[in-house]
This record gives structure tokens, sequence and C-alpha cells, in this order.
């Protein structure tokens, strides 16, 4: 695998946020609760472009001091229009385990291109930070995402009941997981 | 009404005094078994004083108390909520006794009764959260006594002592709560 491109997929490629010119997308993508859902969890709040520049900013200057944090905008390759965000910014070092939140604004792009981003999230995970285990969060009412985290070979570990409120009700909190050797399983049968 | 929410049967919960805790809980860390029942992070070693500088920071992210015995007054451990969600209401819990003379005696028991009551009397909360790790099930026991529902695991989520070891979810809900404490 060494020599092999860890951030140049079929469709997306991985780069660097640029504060400055992705400030305006994810301010305007932070408007749709589905899009807000997949950075935190909590109340919703408008961000405005100038509080999407300095969270960027602050997250890539914590992500530099402490190198314990990767944060990476997925964009097309045809025409490097951005779709999203890939998170890691919570590790637990010696357990060799790590928090994922993958940020795809429009539903449209789950697939083919969310998948590839989340496959190459994968690699990147197992491949090159060396980890055994990987989560990731999400309200029950998700579908999408619950999906395409199944298909990735994610399985559901943990259902937290009511956890979440929107739309007026309670909502299950999901958490999904995928060790090494699930990974490994999955890349296996794909390759049969 | 019930006006001695912080009194239960062993012990109270009381005012941290950030200065007494302190060298306690610095002692009590130097116990890895406690340590280790405590975070997923590296056991380590902290002073007096780092554990001041923490207790000063998390202090003002929720409700944390200490938890004193009722026969002496003695300071056994703290317990805590954080992690606030007030819009969907919900809250993590998290409970350290450090005295090893009080742990299995139902000293934790009473402690988690008397933070639930808090969270579901006092603040309202719709559910409580915890996790806890696989190799500690005494506390397991003991969050089952009060009414908590296991809810799943993040499977090998723990590397100690040479092997993988599951990180336990736990909830319980207001209403569940409510019918076990009439």
């Amino acid at each position: 695998m060494i020599g092999s491109q860890l951030f140049e997929g079929e469709n997306v490629r991985f780069t660097a946020i640029d504060p400055e010119k992705d400030a305006m997308l994810h301010s305007t993508w932070m408007q749709d609760l589905r899009y807000a859902d997949l950075q935190h969890n909590g109340t919703f709040h408008h961000l405005s472009v100038f509080e999407a520049r300095n969270q960027f900013v602050n997250m890539l200057k914590e992500s530099a001091e402490k190198s314990n944090q990767f944060y990476f905008a997925i964009r097309k390759k045809k025409d490097e229009g951005l779709i999203g965000f890939v998170y890691l910014p919570e590790f637990s070092w010696s357990n060799g385990s790590v928090l994922m939140r993958l940020l795809i604004a429009e539903n449209d792009d789950l697939h083919p291109y969310g998948r590839e981003a989340l496959d190459m999230a994968l690699v990147y995970i197992f491949h090159e930070l060396n980890l055994y285990r990987v989560s990731m969060i999400v309200p029950e009412y998700n579908r999408e995402m619950t999906e395409l985290y199944e298909q990735a070979g994610f399985q559901l570990e943990v259902r937290m009941r009511d956890f979440c409120y929107r739309g007026g009700s309670h909502w299950d909190q999901l958490n999904y997981g995928c060790l090494l050797a699930d990974w490994q399983h999955k890349q296996a049968e794909v390759a049969q | 009404m019930n006006y001695a929410v912080f009194k239960g049967k062993l012990v109270r919960l009381a005012a941290i005094d950030i200065e007494k805790i302190s060298p306690e809980l610095s002692r009590w860390l130097h116990d890895s078994e406690f340590s280790r029942l405590e975070s997923t992070d590296p056991s380590s070693l902290y002073s007096p004083k780092q554990v001041q500088l923490f207790f000063e920071k998390e202090i003002k992210d929720g409700y944390h108390f200490a938890i004193n015995t009722l026969a002496d007054d003695k300071l056994i451990g703290e317990v805590g909520l954080s992690g606030f969600d007030w819009a969907a209401r919900n809250a993590w819990v998290s409970i350290g006794l450090g005295e090893r003379d009080y742990w299995g005696k139902g000293y934790g028991t009473d402690s988690m009764n008397l933070i639930l009551r808090f969270a579901f009397c006092e603040l309202n909360l719709h559910r409580v959260n915890l996790n806890v790790f696989e190799y500690n099930p005494r506390a397991i026991h003991c969050y089952e006594k009060v009414g908590f529902k296991h809810e799943g695991r993040l499977r090998q989520c723990l590397n100690r002592d040479g092997r993988r070891w599951d990180l336990v979810y736990m909830g319980i809900l207001r209403g569940e709560w409510q019918e076990s404490h009439p």
C-alpha cells in the first residue's frame, strides 16, 4: 500500500480545509438541520460566514498545535466542488480508538461521493493512523446515513433511547462502530 | 415534597471544596485500580495542584458534588452531571468512590440514587446517560440496581492488560426512574 494515494479517490479527493473559501458553503449548509446534526449533537443554531470561518481557523489551529485531530475537506475531482468534510476530532490513542464525523451536505452526493469518502477515511484510519476501531454517531431518523455506514461495514452498537430532541419529539441516538477486523472482512468480501 | 434532596441513607452530597478534595483525589488516583475504573485515558499521577486546576475547569460545566458519609462526614468520593443537552434534557453522570473501604457496601448506590433524584426532580431531565467499562461488574451491578438499562456496547473499545474490553452504555429515562421511585 505504500505509494498508494491516501487522499485521492476515483471521484473525490481530500484536501486541507480553506477557511476563507469553505466557510461560505459551511455556513449555508448549517441552515439544514440534517447537516447540522452531522456536526454536533444538541441545539441547532445558525452559523454566520464569519463564525464558520473562525470555527475552521480554531479547529485547524488546535489540530496543528496538538497533532491529534484531523480535518479534511471532501471535493469532487471533476470540478473541485466542495461536498462536505471528514472530522476526526476525538482520539483515544492508548486504546486505538477514534470518533469520526462525516458531513455530506446533500443526500444526492452520498453515492458515490460520500461512500467513497467514507472508504478513504477508513483506509486512513486503519492504514495510516494504525487504529483498532472507529465510532460514528447519528440520530435514528437519518436513515440515509445509517444505511451508508452499514454498507461501509459499520455495525450498530448502541441505541441511546430518547437522546435527541428534534421536531417536537425525542429520538434515539445510534452509535455505529467499525473494527479493523470488520473492515478487513469487508475488503476481502469486495475483493471476491 | 422532600426538602432534603442531598441526603441519602448512607451519604450526603456536599459542595466540593476544591482545596480539600484535590489532595484526596490525587491520592485516590495513585491507586491505579481506581484510576483504571475512572477513565479510558492512560492511568497517570497527578499532583494536588494539577487536580485542583482540573477541577477549577471542570466545575464550571455541570453539577459536581463531594460524597460524604452520614456517619462521620468523611469525604469518600465525588459524583457529578455534565455534558448537558438542555433541549433534549439529558446529561452524563459520573461517579468515583476513591476510598476502598467503602467499595461494595451500598455507598455508590446511595450516591447514584441521590444524583438521579437531583437530575429528575430538581433539574427535570428526561434521561441520564453513562458509560462503564466491561471489567467493572461492581459498577454495572450498581447502575442496574438504581434502574439504568443496558443500551449497547462499543465493542473492544478499551485496550488494557493486553486484551480488549467493551465500553458498556446505559441510560435511564425519567418515566423509568419515577416508576421505581413513586
